[in-house]
C-alpha cells in the first residue's frame, strides 16, 4: 500500500444541528491526484474547511504526513504546506498580479514582521527569489505580460488562473482545489488541466473538488464521492461514476 | 528629485511651516503650526490602522494620554533627560498597545471599535480617580520645558522645529512600513483576511504590530504635547481628540497616502481661520465639513492624485 499524505478518521462537523460532515474516514494516497465529488450541499466545502482549519471540526482526527493538524489555525496548516483555494475566487484585488504571487511566498519566508520592516540583504534575497518564481509561474499560466496590473481588474478566468499560481508560490506538498474550473471556458479548462498535471509531475499532490466530471476523470487516480456528509463510495474514476448509487445520488439516474 | 522619490512630496508641510516661521509671524500663528504638527503625527497614527488595515481605532487618545502622563511623571519625578524619557514612553505605549490589542484584535471589527473607545474612556476615569498618581481633575500644571542632551527650549520657533523633526521621523517610519514587505502583508490582510490566513499569514500578528506602532506614534505625540502645553489633565483621554482625528483622516482621505497629513493641517488651521466670526464659527465649520465630504467623498488627498493625473495627460 502506498503511504498516505492525509489520513482522516471519523471527521464530523455540524452546523445548527445539521451534520454537514458525518464520520468521514479516508486516506489520500501519496503521489496522486484525488478527486472529491458530490451534489451541492453534500459537505465538500465544509470538509475542505475542516481540513484547512477554516472551520473547527466537532470530532475526529486529521493527520498530514503523520502530524495531527486538526484544531490548528489556518495559517499554521498553510505553514505545513497544505494550501487550499476557495470556491469563490479569492485574490487580493488591490495588489498587482505579481504582488499577489509574491505575498504568498512572503508568508512562508519565516522572517518576523519587524525583520520585514527593517529589510536587509536576507529579505531582499528572499524577495528576489520570490520574484523569480512568480515570473516563472506567471509565464506558465500566461499572465506574465499583465503582472503589474491589479488583480481585481482581471477577467474571471484570469483570476481563476491566478488563484492556481498563488497556491504554487507556497511550495506546497498538498493543494486542496475547491472547484478550480467552475464557470471557466472549455479551452481554458484544458490549459488548467495541463498546469495541474505539470505541477503534479513536479511533486505536488492535489485533492480536487469539482463538478466537472470530465476533469475529474482525466486527472484523478482516485475519486471519493460524498453524499449528505458521508463517503458514499471511493475508487477509480470509472468505478465511481458507474456506481449505481453515485448515478442515483449525483447524476439523477443517467450514466456519463 | 521628486520624480525619483514620490514620497519627498510630503516635505511640503515642513517647508511650508518653516517658510511661514521665517516671515516672523505672531506667537499665535506659530502655536497653530505647532498644534497642526502634533496632529500630523496623530493623524498618521490613525492612518496606520484605519487606512492600511481598515480598522477603526477610537483608542488613539488613550495612547496620546498615556504618552503625555508617562512623559510628565518621568520628567517630574525622575528629572530624566527627555530623549531617554521619550524612548521609555515609546516602549510604554508600544507595550500598552500590545496589552489592549491582544484581546481587542481578536474581536470583530465592530466590537474592536467599541473596545478601543471604551479603553480610552476607561483610562479617563482612572486618570480622574487615581489621584495619588495623576492628581485627578487638578491635572499637572507647570510641566518643565523639555531637556534633550543638555538643550532646553521654550521658544515657539524652537518648538516648531522640534515638532517638524518628529513629523518627518513619523513619515519616515510610515514610508518604511508602507514600502517594506510588511506593507504588503498589511495590504493583503486588509484586502482579504481569510485568504491571507489561508496562504499562511498570521494576520492577528500583522494587525497587532500595526496597532502597536500606531499607539507608539500617538504616545510620542502625547509626550511632546505635555511639554509644549505644560499642562495635562484627564480630558486628554476624551472623545474630542478622536473626533478631530476622524475629520482629518476621513476628510483628508484615508485611502490616499498624503491625505491624512493634508487633513491634519487643513482641519487644524480652518477652525482658527473662522474665528473672524465667533457667533457662526461652529456653524460655518460644520457647513464646510459637509461641503468637503460631498465634494471630495474620498478626501482631500484625492485632489493631489487628480492633479497628478491631469498633469500626466
Amino acid at each position: 500500500m502506498t503511504e498516505s499524505i492525509l489520513s482522516v478518521r471519523d471527521l464530523t462537523k455540524s452546523y445548527y444541528g445539521v451534520t454537514a460532515v458525518d464520520n468521514v474516514t479516508f486516506d489520500l494516497p501519496s503521489g496522486e491526484i484525488t478527486g472529491l465529488i458530490g451534489p451541492n450541499g453534500s459537505g465538500k466545502s465544509t470538509l475542505f474547511d475542516c481540513l484547512s482549519g477554516i472551520s473547527e471540526a466537532d470530532g475526529g482526527t486529521v493527520s498530514l504526513y503523520g502530524a495531527q493538524i486538526l484544531g490548528e489555525k489556518p495559517e499554521a496548516i498553510a505553514q505545513r504546506k497544505l494550501i487550499r483555494t476557495f470556491q469563490n475566487i479569492t485574490i487580493f484585488p488591490d495588489l498587482s498580479l505579481i504582488d499577489n504571487m509574491r505575498v504568498v511566498a512572503q508568508a512562508h519566508s519565516g522572517f518576523g514582521f519587524l525583520r520585514e520592516i527593517a529589510g536587509g540583504s536576507a529579505v531582499r534575497k528572499h524577495e528576489a527569489q520570490a520574484t523569480l518564481l512568480a515570473n516563472h509561474l506567471l509565464e506558465e499560466i500566461e499572465l506574465f505580460e499583465l503582472r503589474h496590473r491589479k488583480a481585481g481588474e482581471m477577467s474571471y478566468g484570469q483570476q481563476k488562473l491566478l488563484v492556481m499560481g498563488m497556491a504554487m508560490m507556497a511550495h506546497p506538498r498538498l493543494v486542496l482545489f475547491d472547484e478550480p474550473v467552475a464557470g471557466v471556458n472549455p479551452t481554458l479548462i484544458e490549459k488548467m488541466k495541463r498546469h495541474i498535471l505539470r505541477w503534479h509531475s513536479a511533486g505536488v499532490d492535489f485533492f480536487i473538488v469539482e463538478h466537472n466530471l470530465r476533469l475529474i476523470m482525466d486527472l484523478c487516480s482516485t475519486v471519493l464521492m460524498l453524499d449528505q456528509g458521508r463517503i458514499l463510495t471511493e475508487g477509480s474514476p470509472e468505478a465511481v461514476v458507474n456506481d449505481p448509487r453515485v448515478i442515483e445520488a449525483y447524476l439523477g439516474g443517467e450514466p456519463v | 528629485m521628486i520624480y525619483r522619490n514620490p514620497y519627498l512630496i510630503m516635505l511640503w508641510w515642513p517647508i511650508l511651516a518653516l517658510t511661514i516661521a521665517l516671515t516672523g509671524p505672531s506667537q499665535y500663528i506659530l502655536h497653530i503650526l505647532i498644534i497642526a504638527g502634533i496632529y500630523v503625527i496623530l493623524a498618521q497614527s490613525l492612518h496606520l490602522v484605519l487606512g492600511q488595515l481598515g480598522l477603526l481605532s477610537l483608542g488613539i487618545p488613550a495612547f496620546f494620554g498615556i504618552g503625555a502622563y508617562a512623559e510628565t511623571l518621568l520628567s517630574v519625578h525622575f528629572g530624566m533627560d527627555n530623549l531617554l524619557s521619550l524612548v521609555l514612553v515609546a516602549g510604554i505605549t508600544f507595550g500598552s498597545a500590545l496589552v489592549i490589542g491582544v484581546p481587542s484584535l481578536r474581536l470583530s471589527s465592530h466590537s474592536f471599535v467599541i473596545v478601543t473607545l471604551s479603553f480610552a474612556l476607561l483610562l479617563q476615569v482612572i486618570a480622574f480617580h487615581w489621584i495619588s498618581l495623576t492628581r485627578g481633575a487638578l491635572g499637572f500644571p507647570d510641566i518643565p520645558a523639555p531637556s534633550v542632551l543638555g538643550f532646553s527650549w521654550t521658544d515657539k520657533n524652537a518648538w516648531l522645529i522640534a515638532i517638524l523633526i518628529l513629523d518627518i521621523l513619523t513619515f519616515a517610519v510610515f514610508i518604511r512600513i508602507k514600502t517594506s514587505r510588511f506593507g504588503r502583508s498589511l495590504a493583503a490582510t486588509k484586502g482579504n483576511e481569510d485568504l491571507a490566513r489561508a496562504v499562511g499569514f498570521n494576520t492577528f500578528r500583522v494587525k497587532l504590530l500595526a496597532f502597536a506602532i500606531s499607539g507608539t506614534l500617538a504616545g510620542i505625540a502625547g509626550a511632546a504635547y505635555a511639554h509644549y502645553i505644560t499642562f495635562i489633565d484627564p480630558n486628554l483621554f476624551g472623545f474630542s481628540v478622536t473626533e478631530n482625528l476622524l475629520i482629518m483622516v476621513v476628510l483628508g482621505g484615508s485611502g490616499t497616502f498624503f491625505g491624512p497629513m493634508i487633513g491634519a493641517v487643513v482641519f487644524t488651521v480652518l477652525p482658527e481661520l473662522l474665528r473672524f466670526s465667533p457667533e457662526f464659527r461652529t456653524l460655518l465649520y460644520g457647513f464646510l465639513l459637509l461641503v468637503a465630504m460631498l465634494r471630495f467623498p474620498r478626501g482631500l488627498g484625492e485632489l493631489t492624485s487628480r492633479i497628478r493625473r491631469e498633469k500626466q495627460r
